[in-house]
């Protein structure tokens, strides 16, 4: 009876083996012409109104047209929209709209669409997340006829046209699905106009697409026209990298995104893989830097902790590479980019230490420097880089400054931020239009008890927030260009942002797979141009 | 019941010479302690200095146990982490035992409704797996190690309040107890004076076997990253970096894991030998 | 014997309660405001967080929130996750079936090597295979287990590539069950064994063996019956650590699983969500005690009468 102890294991064992033979790669693969994603957050609702998720973002792309699109090198190109026109007033555009489009539901696309998708964004009862905001001053939607509809702001609106262009947030839905299936199951069941259709949804654990064979109306930055050439689109979650690495090696994804940068060289330089790394745009990570809270208060010591951490060298070391040092409050991806804020703070920890004396932090017992008695001590709280940590802080020791990072959980953070118990924040923001300089630099935006914003510098000023508003209204692109240059020239000089590095978004990809094409905002990949080779 | 007398100790002594598990087991503990101890002194490098090495430089005769991502030495910072590995352990434990007694000679001695609610709470403690316990008392205390600590501790309370109420409520019927009652002593006196000495023994085991669990659910805390903040080294936030890098350093995951491991097993084992010892009077500690 | 059953069925009612209070108490000490971490990171307007504030029923005073929780709960509507939109009680039924897996894998690995090596080590004390025994039970408790993980995803799945990391199917679930199993081995094998050494001395036993009957019949027939008594209320305690050594697991295996929503969930401050977990922990540990409970009382009549 013994041997039933020990054999058992054995069997069990063989057992798992033989079951495990159809999972190995060569055997029981998926169809040809499928590309399958590994993505590295999950993905909980699929309608763009609502989302605020980058990874839900990379789905959605796919499903959802826009009225106009825009490429990742800026330029505008009709999508469900053949012309628009701006008003003489900058505060509606009149949108013309392509007749031959129709929803994967078989219905027709018209102006009602519009509509129907603009208006119910701001329906509280939708819950929308992110498209909300995106509207802007959003006054209303007029269906003039059938293929023809204006969209009004309350006042001149800059981001306009390139918020209408985003993928993420502003794809037409399909007014007889949303009514047919509520709000709640359209998030899961989504029906658009894009060149993939929704096939099913597992909720954090894949999304299957199919190809729309009706698709002829793509925008015309693509070179391919009409229905895609690839049949299917599989997206995996799978949140841990180096599973997700694994995972690409092993054939059971083809394409992996945020690939850890310590794992670019070995795919680059491989013969079955490659990589292509985009620079996101929006706000690079910086460190805001809180002016109401000593011993940051003092605009010297603010700009000495600019001047003494080498930002290339911190950001080659963390990144292995791949990323690539900032200098400005918006990334050189980022139109109305500024070249001037290179020349700002470079690296000079002789300068640092000049301005520290100048303050009165004389060097100090252990290094730090003090000041009537106290050590000059700064408290950083970290969500998004702590990794950043170690040479930083080893950078700002060598001026004589005390740097605590302190890594927190979101619900902490939230907490020290809203009370104002904090001197340095971290803050990235993916956009692609500048406006986003807004939200950390509003004077309305400081966080307090009840509203959480993210002006964590708590610094506003009148002349600040007229350069904000200027640059959200100036319709004119030159016009626009030159406030936005005098806006991140300000901000750099009253030091209440320390920019250190571009996102790199790495992706890694078997080279069988061509035509890959980065949405604007270098963050996600489009496939609609794609193809695979054998 | 008493403990063990000083003629026991001896007899102890030579007992573990002979039992192999724990003798090696004693060694180790000494090894680990000593260089715990004189690590700063032991150290070839300071265990916060970047760039030392090559990042993620292999093992190699200048840097024996290899270095880390930012060019450390991890030789330096796992002797770095060993003081700080043991004291949180130690400390958790401590934390427990004392609060763990209290809450179990209370329940034990007093009875009824007390002793109802709280066995209720115990038995409530006890049935969270011990992790989510921990996760829940960090994100409402923050991340930190005296939160670890706290976390950890609050975990064994039950452990302790449970074997500590069976034996104060087994002592509670003792001869002498009840004759010192007679005579007037009041409860205090009497739990301080003369329970809390019959219940020494099985807390004593307790604690001991409990350490290398402390430790190493501190560490796991540490791995989740909710322990320690940088650039302090301890070994579970070692091993979460160790992880990321995992295909590319497999020193930064093999070393600390296996000082954690020795140091807990050794642990084990002379606790385990301290469980014999002591066992003939206990039953299911 | 159903007169026992039900005893103990009412007394899990009061355990529930309270844990279930506890725990709405104890998310409420949490730091953060829910609204602001759900939208974090999105230029929402006042009025927006306002409104959504009010949707999800915040600015109820504390005590109207957990009343109307309990209400829900009981007609089985468990709330919506803030975080996501969907029913709390969907989202937790798509979790489960992984937890549950891992938990089965776990108790299997974890019952199957602790009761053969503990049988063996107990027939044969101070044996070579004795020894072995021992000396495996105390590495399993001293090895931390998502070193073990780590270790085990390093040589079997990344170096020879024998079991895939990723993935849903029974192959995927070998690695996480070995190490989820490993933390109960040392336990249940040093128990057995000491029970098993206890049993063979006992009267009944040197009677059966008097009468003739072979050792194997012996000891499996009558020794491990009552040797199994206290190694059945183990496992029983052990469930806690089946779930909670899932967190670990789930993390460093990217595995999808209740352990890593609840994570998940309290960092985020997904309050429906993690009530809704820890009263189904809760439960399902009081039930499994109470199941043990049973099986107890059928192994050992005498427990049934006092």
């Amino acid at each position: 009876m013994r041997w039933i102890w020990k054999t058992t294991p054995i069997v069990l064992v063989t057992l798992a083996f033989a079951l495990s033979v159809p999972s190995l790669p060569g055997l029981g693969q998926p169809a040809a012409n499928t590309i399958t994603w590994g993505e590295d957050r999950e993905v909980v609702l699929l309608d763009p109104r609502v989302t605020q998720s980058r990874h839900e973002a990379q789905v959605i792309m796919h499903i959802f047209d826009t009225l106009l699109f825009r490429d990742f090198d800026g330029k505008f190109y009709p999508s469900l929209a053949e012309k628009w026109e701006v008003s003489k007033d900058g505060k509606s555009i009149t949108f013309n709209l392509r007749r031959d489009v129709k929803f994967h539901d078989g219905t027709e696309f018209t102006a009602e669409a519009v509509k129907f998708t603009f208006d119910s964004i701001l329906d509280p009862k939708l819950g929308s997340q992110g498209a909300i905001d995106f509207l802007g001053p959003y006054e209303s939607t007029q269906v003039i006829d059938k293929y023809t509809v204006r969209v009004n702001w309350k006042q001149p609106f800059a981001a306009a046209l390139t918020n209408l262009s985003n993928p993420w947030l502003m794809g037409i839905v399909s007014p007889a699905a949303v009514k047919k299936l509520g709000d709640a199951e359209f998030a899961k069941a989504p029906v658009g106009t894009g060149p993939f259709k929704f096939v099913e949804f597992v909720p954090r654990v894949r999304v299957v697409l199919e190809r729309n064979d009706q698709y002829r109306w793509a925008p015309k930055a693509f070179r391919h026209q009409g229905p895609s050439r690839i049949a299917r689109l599989l997206f995996r979650t799978i949140p841990d990298a180096s599973t997700r690495m694994g995972a690409l090696e092993k054939g059971e994804i083809d394409v992996a995104d945020a690939v850890p940068p310590i794992d670019v060289r070995r795919f680059r330089g491989s013969r079955d893989f490659d990589v292509v790394i985009g620079d996101v745009s929006g706000i690079p990570l910086s460190y805001l830097l809180n002016t109401t809270r000593p011993p940051l208060d003092d605009v010297r010591v603010r700009q000495a902790i600019m001047y003494a951490v080498d930002r290339a060298k911190v950001t080659e070391q963390t990144f292995f590479g791949v990323a690539k040092p900032a200098y400005g409050p918006i990334t050189t991806t980022t139109p109305g980019y500024w070249a001037g804020v290179e020349k700002m703070y470079p690296y000079d920890p002789g300068k640092a230490r000049e301005l520290l004396e100048a303050a009165g932090w004389k060097p100090g017992p252990g290094g730090v420097r003090m000041k009537g008695g106290q050590p000059l001590e700064v408290h950083h709280i970290s969500l998004l880089e702590p990794e950043l940590g170690v040479p930083v802080q080893a950078a700002l020791k060598e001026v004589g400054i005390k740097y605590d990072f302190e890594t927190v959980t979101k619900a902490r953070q939230d907490e020290l931020v809203i009370n104002n118990q904090y001197n340095v924040g971290e803050i990235r923001w993916v956009a692609v239009d500048p406006s986003v300089l807004g939200i950390p630099f509003y004077s309305r935006n400081v966080p307090e008890p009840g509203k959480f914003k993210f002006n964590w510098s708590r610094f506003g000023s009148p002349e600040l927030d007229r350069l904000i508003l200027q640059s959200d209204t100036a319709v004119d692109p030159a016009q626009r260009n030159e406030i936005l240059a005098r806006l991140q020239r300000t901000v750099l000089e009253r030091a209440l942002i320390f920019p250190i590095h571009i996102s790199p978004q790495p992706i890694a990809f078997k080279r069988s797979i061509q035509g890959m094409r980065f949405a604007q905002g270098f963050w996600q990949i489009l496939f609609y141009e794609s193809t695979v080779s054998r | 019941m008493m403990p063990p007398s000083r003629g026991g100790v001896l007899r102890s002594l030579r007992k573990l010479s002979r039992n192999p598990g724990a003798f090696v087991g004693a060694w180790v503990l000494l090894v680990l302690l000593v260089a715990a101890a004189a690590g700063r002194s032991l150290a070839p490098y300071d265990p916060n200095q970047t760039s030392v090495g090559a990042q993620l430089g292999a093992p190699e005769r200048a840097h024996p146990l290899g270095t880390d991502r930012y060019g450390r030495d991890m030789l330096s910072r796992i002797l770095a982490g060993a003081r700080l590995s043991l004291p949180i352990g130690l400390l958790a434990v401590s934390f427990a035992m004392v609060f763990g007694t209290l809450l179990g000679l209370v329940t034990g001695y007093f009875g009824g409704r007390v002793d109802a609610l709280g066995t209720k709470v115990i038995d409530i403690m006890l049935g969270f797996p011990p992790i989510m316990l921990a996760l829940l008392i960090i994100a409402i205390l923050g991340i930190g190690i005296s939160n670890v600590v706290l976390a950890v501790g609050i975990g064994a309370v039950p452990r302790f309040a449970r074997i500590v109420r069976g034996a104060t409520i087994s002592a509670r019927e003792n001869v002498y107890v009840e004759a010192a009652r007679a005579i007037g002593a009041g409860p205090a006196r009497l739990l301080i004076g003369h329970i809390l000495p019959n219940v020494a023994a099985p807390i004593i085991v307790l604690a001991t076997l409990y350490t290398g669990r402390a430790i190493l659910e501190s560490s796991a805390l540490g791995f989740l990253g909710m322990g320690v903040q940088p650039p302090t080294p301890e070994w579970g936030s070692m091993l979460s970096e160790g992880r990321e890098f995992m295909r590319h350093a497999w020193w930064l995951m093999v070393f600390p894991g296996t000082a954690l491991f020795l140091t807990v097993v050794s642990i084990n084992l002379l606790g385990d030998f301290l469980r014999q010892v002591l066992d003939p009077r206990l039953r299911g500690a | 014997m159903s007169a026992y059953v039900l005893r103990r069925l009412l007394g899990t009612v009061p355990v529930l309660v309270v844990a279930t209070t506890v725990a709405f108490l104890v998310l409420q000490l949490i730091p953060g405001d829910p609204v602001n971490l759900m939208l974090a990171g999105v230029p929402a307007s006042q009025e927006l967080r306002e409104n959504l504030r009010k949707r999800l029923g915040l600015d109820q005073p504390i005590h109207v929130q957990y009343v109307s929780f309990v209400a829900r709960a009981a007609r089985g509507d468990l709330g919506i996750s803030f975080r996501t939109r969907q029913p709390v009680a969907q989202i937790v039924a798509q979790q489960l079936p992984a937890t549950l897996e891992l938990a089965a894998g776990g108790m299997l690995v974890g019952i199957t090597f602790g009761l053969s090596m503990g049988i063996v080590a107990g027939l044969r004390p101070n044996s070579p295979i004795d020894t072995l025994t021992m000396l495996v039970a105390i590495v399993g408790i001293s090895i931390p287990g998502y070193w073990t993980a780590m270790l085990l995803i390093y040589f079997f799945g990344l170096r020879l590539g024998w079991v895939p990391i990723v993935g849903t199917g029974l192959p995927a679930l070998i690695l996480p069950s070995i190490v989820v199993g490993s933390f109960a081995v040392g336990d249940i094998a040093r128990l057995v064994r000491s029970s098993i050494m206890e049993v063979r001395n006992e009267d009944y036993i040197r009677t059966a063996r008097s009468k003739g009957l072979p050792e194997r019949r012996v000891v499996l027939r009558h020794a491990l019956r009552n040797a199994m008594i206290p190694v059945v209320t183990l496992i029983g305690l052990q469930m806690g650590l089946f779930v909670g050594g899932g967190v670990i697991t789930e993390t460093v295996f990217a595995r999808q699983g209740v352990g890593k929503l609840l994570v998940d969930a309290i960092l985020e401050k997904d309050y429906p969500v993690v009530q809704a977990v820890i009263l189904l922990i809760t439960a399902g540990y009081v039930y499994a005690n109470f199941a043990v409970d049973i099986l107890y009382s059928v192994l050992d009549p005498r427990i049934r009468y006092q």
